[in-house]
């Protein structure tokens, strides 16, 4: 009992010196404020400005801004010798002046990027300025520079606690494999860029192997896998409202469903949404062969005027001679 | 339960905590009375309760955006405030009657002459009361022995306690809101727009003139040229005469210039002397215009130019505000209550863009 009584008055000790305790620690932090935050210097500040407002112009794709704020961001960084940065900045320029058309530029821009980022050990930027110059490389057809650089790379990929660039890195391997007719290759670079994208949670870096992957079972004849897998990447794309994405995947149905001869109709719809959707993104080089697969599938359901029609509108498109964005 | 009842070692430690509970209690109440002292103590300060504070009047016609508690200004300081604003009797030279406390120590700026003028702060009718620094009359509050005297007759250089003159009266500079004074300059434009279209008409006529003067000038010059092309003949004969007078037959009949000749000469310089007179009558003409007109333009821009100096505080105020308002802002998201309110999605760090290849379409 006496125990009993004991031990209820040290809680009721305890609680009387917690709360007043309490109370003054409430009182006192009602006092404190964060102290402002330091000031950071105009150049930095201006330098980053730069770069933000550079990358907001290179997500809405306005290249030419993009370019001029890129270089821009470039320059300050340099002037702060902040070279991290300054291999961003390079590294993304680049990619606007790829998009601008400029692939010897961009080329150029890429190496300068890479140089610094292995000078400052930065593996991980490295690796990015390598992957975009494996698809400068693929997309100006340099194909011996592009086989030396994989020779080069293909030795030591990315490591496994870089899931992203492996993905990047493999993906780009599959389709350079594909493009030697090295299929059996191309499968299982394609299969372990799938894997890493999916450890790396990159949803659109997945539907891009996805449509890769779809693209090699074309390849193969594997018209009914690959149906199934452009129809997989398309209901990715939606969900990531990627234009250009859903565009390919809509061309690759509808081919895949001419190839094998089987719902026309469906894969003339198809075609047409993929043509005027590549039309609307200026993807010319994409368009004329969607265009030329819906001439193929309206003569094929003897619509010949229809198809009489889109050759014309084909034949515009390539006398028109606008350059391509792809 | 009683306390006696507790065993002695439970008394003791119950004792122990009372006195903690005592000191809490006591550094609680200390901690709150600092704060309340200091809290006293800084609202004195910016009311200015302990500052000596000398009265002021001044009348108006008009009190349009004026209320007690506005700030007076002297020099762009806010060196007291208004505290009375009245009606004056219906039969009473002025209209309203102000009543303003100057604090120490400005009213050491304020002198016998001193103004009291009321400028426009903003664009929506409001107004305020601004005294000006005295330069050579009279200071009107003196300060001997702790004890506050105002001036009670300049000439005489007499100064009397305040608990006897309570107040001293600054003469009036009124000057109205700027929606009254754009009003004004709206009506002035409306009412100088006939003169100056009537000037842009005289500017016409002018330019007629001389239009029609340009045109006599070139008939002028065209008689002129068929005069040359008369005298032509003249030369021929003054040429033959000279070649006569080398002649030793020379003959003073062929050196008389035929009359027609003449004639046409006088009549070429008349036409021409008139020409020139029209033109310089003209030009004096266009010249008196122009001289009015730029006259004219110099009172437009120096009422504009006055409208613009009435207004200089309204931008700076704006600027003050609005730095004011980030600082309050900026002292908000730090503090640690209201801070969470405040954290914003940040941009993410700019990196390097790849994005992966979609084959077939190079």
């Amino acid at each position: 009992m006496k125990e009993n009584r004991k031990q209820r008055s040290e809680v009721r000790d305890r609680k009387t010196t917690i709360i007043p305790l309490s109370m003054v620690l409430l009182i006192l932090s009602a006092c404190s404020s964060a102290p402002p935050p330091p000031i950071v210097p105009v150049a930095v500040a201006q330098a980053d400005y730069a770069a933000e407002v550079a990358q907001k112009l290179s997500a809405n794709e306005n290249w030419t801004a993009a370019a001029r704020e890129w270089q821009n961001a470039t320059d300050r960084y340099r002037l702060l010798n902040d070279r991290a940065n300054e291999a961003i900045s390079l590294h993304n320029l680049a990619q606007a002046q790829r998009a601008l058309g400029n692939l010897d530029r961009a080329r150029s821009l890429l190496e300068q990027a890479a140089a610094l980022n292995q000078q400052l050990s930065r593996s991980d930027e490295a690796w990015r300025n390598q992957i975009a110059l494996l698809q400068l490389e693929s997309q100006a057809k340099q194909s011996a520079a592009l086989d030396a650089r994989f020779a080069r790379l293909i030795t030591s990929p990315p490591s496994d606690s870089q899931p992203q660039l492996q993905g990047l890195f493999f993906n780009e391997l599959g389709l350079w494999q594909q493009s030697r007719a090295d299929l059996a290759k191309a499968d299982d670079s394609f299969r372990r860029a799938e894997q890493a994208m999916a450890k790396a949670g990159d949803r659109r870096g997945s539907a891009a192997v996805l449509a890769n992957r779809a693209r090699l079972d074309e390849a193969q004849s594997k018209l009914t896998d690959a149906l199934e897998k452009w129809g997989r990447a398309r209901i990715a794309f939606e969900k990531l409202a990627d234009p250009p994405g859903i565009a390919a995947c809509l061309a690759g149905e509808g081919r895949v469903l001419l190839a094998s001869n089987r719902d026309l109709s469906a894969a003339e719809t198809l075609l047409r949404r993929a043509s005027e959707n590549l039309r609307t993104l200026k993807m010319d080089n994409d368009r004329v062969a969607a265009l030329r697969l819906l001439v193929e599938c309206l003569i094929a359901q003897n619509k010949t005027a229809e198809a009489a029609e889109t050759q014309k509108a084909l034949d515009a498109l390539l006398a028109s001679g606008t350059p391509a964005r792809n | 339960m009683p306390l006696q009842d507790l065993t002695p070692e439970l008394r003791t430690r119950l004792s122990r905590v009372e006195r903690v509970v005592g000191v809490f209690v006591l550094l609680a109440t200390l901690l709150l009375l600092t704060g309340f002292v200091y809290y006293v103590r800084h609202t004195a300060e910016a009311k200015g309760w302990f500052t000596p504070k000398a009265t002021y009047y001044t009348y108006l016609h008009n009190a349009n955006g004026l209320k007690a508690g506005d700030h007076v200004k002297l020099m762009g300081f806010d060196v007291g405030e208004i505290t009375r604003v009245t009606a004056m009797p219906p039969f009473e030279q002025f209209d309203v009657y102000i009543e303003f406390q100057i604090k120490s120590p400005y009213y050491g700026y304020l002198w016998s002459d001193s103004k009291a003028k009321v400028a426009a702060a903003d664009f929506l009718g409001g107004r305020y009361l601004e005294v000006t620094k005295g330069i050579t009359g009279r200071p009107t509050v003196r300060e001997e022995k702790n004890t506050m005297f105002l001036l009670a007759d300049a000439e005489k250089d007499l100064y009397e306690p305040v608990a006897k003159r309570k107040h001293y009266g600054l003469e009036a500079v009124e000057s109205p809101a700027v929606t009254d004074q754009l009003q004004a300059m709206v009506v002035k434009v409306e009412a100088a727009m006939p003169g100056i279209l009537g000037i842009t008409n005289r500017i016409n006529a002018i330019l007629d003139a001389t239009t029609t003067a340009v045109t006599s000038a070139t008939a002028a010059i065209t008689n002129l040229d068929a005069t040359v092309l008369s005298a032509r003949p003249v030369f021929t004969n003054l040429a033959a005469i000279t070649s006569q007078l080398r002649d030793p037959r020379g003959s003073l009949g062929e050196w008389i210039i035929p009359t027609n000749i003449n004639r046409q000469v006088q009549t070429a310089l008349i036409s021409a002397n008139q020409t020139i007179v029209t033109v310089n009558t003209n030009m004096v003409e266009i010249a008196a215009v122009l001289k009015r007109t730029l006259e004219d333009s110099a009172q437009i821009t120096s009422n504009l130019n006055a409208q613009v100096q009435a207004n200089s505080l309204i931008l700076s105020e704006i600027s003050a505000l609005v730095i004011h308002a980030d600082e309050l802002t900026q002292g908000l998201k730090r503090n640690w209550l209201l801070k969470s309110s405040f954290t914003g999605i940040t941009n993410a760090p700019v990196k390097s863009i790849v994005a992966p290849s979609i084959g077939g379409g190079k």
